[in-house]
């Protein structure tokens, strides 16, 4: 099944209520039926009421929100603006079905536009969004994307220019994304020039997969501070002073202790 | 609108279950990593010939002209033209990712490192010419060759064509196609039109990524609770117990995280048969029969036929993978090769974050090579495996890995742990977080 079959399958799930209190359709008359839905403003959803027969009466708390009417045993509503409504609907003065409906607004991402430079990120804000949402890229080749919470992240691959599309159930928004060169060869986000020695460098490198080539980034920058500052956060962490039972403190005991000296020696002047 | 109004809003598609990857990386953190210049200034000078772009062939190509600089010419030879990441593709497998959010490109590799790119297929290595032929009739000669081609895929018994896990039984064991195949037949799991119980069989270790096969049991096991979907998932093991982070994933198994997983050791598999979606196994009851509602075997691996063509193995003496010295990874066989990554034997596991390591350790002694001087006497390397346990949290192993003058072979030293890798003790949100720092980090200090 596809990621559109998926999306096809809640669409279904949303606009077959009617389908479900069908099957009480013929209910006792003590029977009162309670279902909630979510609705798109101009959507509109309809559900059998089990009544004894009698003529049947409906409120409306929000007639702004929703508007409903009853025919026969069917009740239908159309979503009119963002808002909750609830909808309960008698024959004589027993209560047959309670309906609360919220109408929401249509899914929004800003902003439309993003630029970021390559192996950098940049995002935009989901707004509404409406059963699961999908974030693709039109070209991987220029920016990758993926879902953080309510935000979509790009990622910039290779310079060029691409579209983000977001969907969620109903509603699809575009991003126009541009993605800039890296900067003039020392690169983007904290990188520089290095000093180039290499006594303790191989070693160091084994620090690189999590906090970044030459220690610039990833869980934190480690590259540039002084050796012995380097050595008293080293220190606090096999102590448990810091993150106790964490990866790190796991992570030190396998040096010893004149690596770990030669690590923050190379990391100093990398 | 706030998070938790998001969420209740995803909730209501329910088959569409798809919780969206937290922040990528830490607060204080500057995301991945810097790009830096390559160097004109270290007067080395010398040329090399690396075979595959995994994540072991892409950080020794980088590493070369990060630390060799502009006199050292480095090519990368590689049959695709983007790289999938097999790590955090399990999370295809529920939904929570899609293949292209796993695509790395050469681009940078390329454009910023200058390292040159030839975009084939190499199927001869000619030791004695010192040349690479291509499937299009091309050649590369090298002055010094790095081979770092990934496994090949045993088949499994019962199986007549290796296209069989292309089309029905997926092992999705190297990220791509026959994840989505896997991804999709799950989801027919989900829908009903497939019914029975999800299969995956583990084969003997070494294999690639240790917690690999029992993090896809959770996780897959997890998304079956999440959406209830009828059935439930064995995991056949021809190990004889849990290989790795036992405690973790025993406590999974049973039910630990909320799902649980039919875990059955000691079962070595017989026969598949991937059409009507049979497996046969024994184990020390006698022999069983399943069939399956999606059958996942993950096949024995082996370095590919061209490394023992080539005489960097010997499969007639048993040999699986290519022996090599772990001072610099040039094999033990033929001088002037190396050979990183997943298809070297070592003591290391087969898995990326090493991998990695091992490519700068080899690029490390390379450029000693070219200058006439020896290999560092005392390499390290390092494993940090995060491992997904649900759609919201993981656990991690860390092992360091030292050097041993004495057996020649990388071992974790008695300091660390007693000699044994060191896992979180247990799953956690907090371990989902660092998760997805450590990868986009450790997949930026290789592509990036």
């Amino acid at each position: 099944m596809t990621k559109l079959d998926r999306l096809a399958t809640f669409a279904t799930l949303l606009f077959s209520l009617a389908a479900i209190p069908a099957t009480v359709g013929h209910a006792t008359a003590s029977t009162t039926l309670s279902r909630s839905i979510v609705l798109l403003s101009g959507d509109g959803a309809s559900m059998t009421i089990p009544s004894a027969g009698g003529p049947l009466g409906l409120t409306n708390s929000n007639p702004a929100a929703v508007s409903a009417a009853v025919s026969g045993t069917t009740l239908s509503v159309t979503a009119l603006a963002p808002g909750k409504a609830a909808i309960v609907v008698k024959e004589g003065r027993k209560t047959r079905a309670k309906l609360k409906v919220t109408v929401k607004a249509p899914m929004t991402v800003a902003p439309t536009t993003l630029a970021v430079p390559v192996a950098e990120s940049a995002q935009a804000r989901i707004s509404n969004a409406f059963g699961p949402v999908v974030a693709t890229s039109a070209d991987t080749a220029v920016a990758t994307v993926y879902l953080d919470g309510e935000s979509v992240v790009v990622r910039g691959r290779a310079a060029g220019a691409t579209t983000v599309t977001v969907r969620d159930s109903r509603t699809t928004a575009a991003v126009a994304v541009t993605v800039s060169a890296p900067g003039g060869g020392s690169g983007g986000g904290g990188g520089g020039t290095v000093s180039g020695t290499t006594e303790g460098r191989l070693l160091a490198s084994n620090c690189f997969q999590c906090h970044g080539t030459y220690g610039s980034g990833g869980f934190d920058r480690i590259s540039g501070k002084s050796e012995t500052e380097l050595i008293e956060e080293l220190n606090e962490f096999l102590a448990g002073g810091e993150d106790p039972g964490g990866i790190m403190a796991a992570h030190l005991q396998g040096y010893t202790a004149a690596q770990l000296q030669a690590i923050a020696r190379y990391l100093s002047h990398p | 609108m706030k998070r938790r109004d998001f969420l209740e809003s995803l909730a209501i598609g329910g088959l569409g279950l798809l919780v969206a990857p937290r922040a990528l990386w830490a607060e204080d953190g500057e995301g991945g990593s810097a790009l830096f210049a390559v160097p004109t200034n270290t007067g080395i000078t010398g040329s090399v010939v690396v075979l595959g772009g995994g994540m072991a062939g892409t950080t020794l190509a980088k590493y070369l002209r990060l630390w060799g600089g502009t006199g050292v010419s480095v090519t990368l030879v590689e049959k695709e033209a983007t790289y999938t990441s097999n790590i955090m593709s399990n999370k295809v497998l529920t939904g929570q990712l899609t293949l292209p959010d796993l695509v790395y490109r050469y681009d940078v590799l390329a454009n910023h490192y200058g390292v040159s790119l030839v975009r084939g297929e190499v199927v001869g290595i000619d030791t004695g010419a010192r040349r690479l032929s291509l499937a299009d009739g091309s050649s590369i000669a090298w002055d010094r060759l790095v081979v770092a081609p990934g496994l090949e895929f045993d088949l499994m018994p019962g199986m007549s064509s290796a296209s069989q896990y292309d089309t029905l039984v997926p092992h999705a064991w190297k990220a791509g196609p026959q994840t989505q195949l896997l991804r999709n037949q799950l989801l027919a799991l989900a829908g009903g039109t497939r019914t029975g119980d999800v299969v995956m069989t583990i084969p003997k270790a070494p294999y690639r990524c240790p917690p690999g096969p029992y993090e896809r049991a959770c996780v897959v096991a997890d998304w079956l609770r999440r959406n209830s979907v009828p059935g439930k998932l064995i995991v056949l093991d021809a190990n004889p117990d849990i290989i790795v982070e036992k405690a973790n994933f025993a406590a999974a198994f049973a039910g630990g995280s909320g799902f649980t997983v039919d875990y059955r050791p000691g079962s070595t598999v017989t026969r598949i048969d991937p059409d009507t979606r049979t497996v046969e196994y024994t184990d020390a009851t006698g022999a069983h029969s399943i069939v399956a509602g999606v059958l996942n075997p993950i096949p024995p691996q082996r370095a590919p036929k061209l490394l023992a063509d080539a005489g960097l193995y010997d499969p007639a003496a048993g040999e699986r993978s290519a022996p090599v010295s772990v001072l610099s990874y040039e094999s033990t066989r033929v001088p002037g090769v190396h050979v990183v990554g997943d298809a070297s034997s070592t003591t290391q596991p087969k898995a990326g974050h090493i991998g990695n390591q091992q490519g700068k350790t080899c690029a490390d002694a390379i450029l000693r090579a070219l200058q006439g001087k020896a290999p560092d006497p005392a390499p390290v390397t390092n494993s940090a495996c995060f491992t997904p346990i649900t759609a919201t949290t993981a656990t991690w192993l860390s092992a360091v890995y030292q050097y041993s003058p004495e057996t020649g072979k990388m071992a974790v030293p008695s300091f660390h742990n007693g000699g044994t890798p060191i896992a979180a003790t247990g799953p956690s949100a907090g371990n989902y977080e660092d998760m997805l720092v450590w990868f986009e980090t450790l997949m930026s200090d290789t592509f990036g």
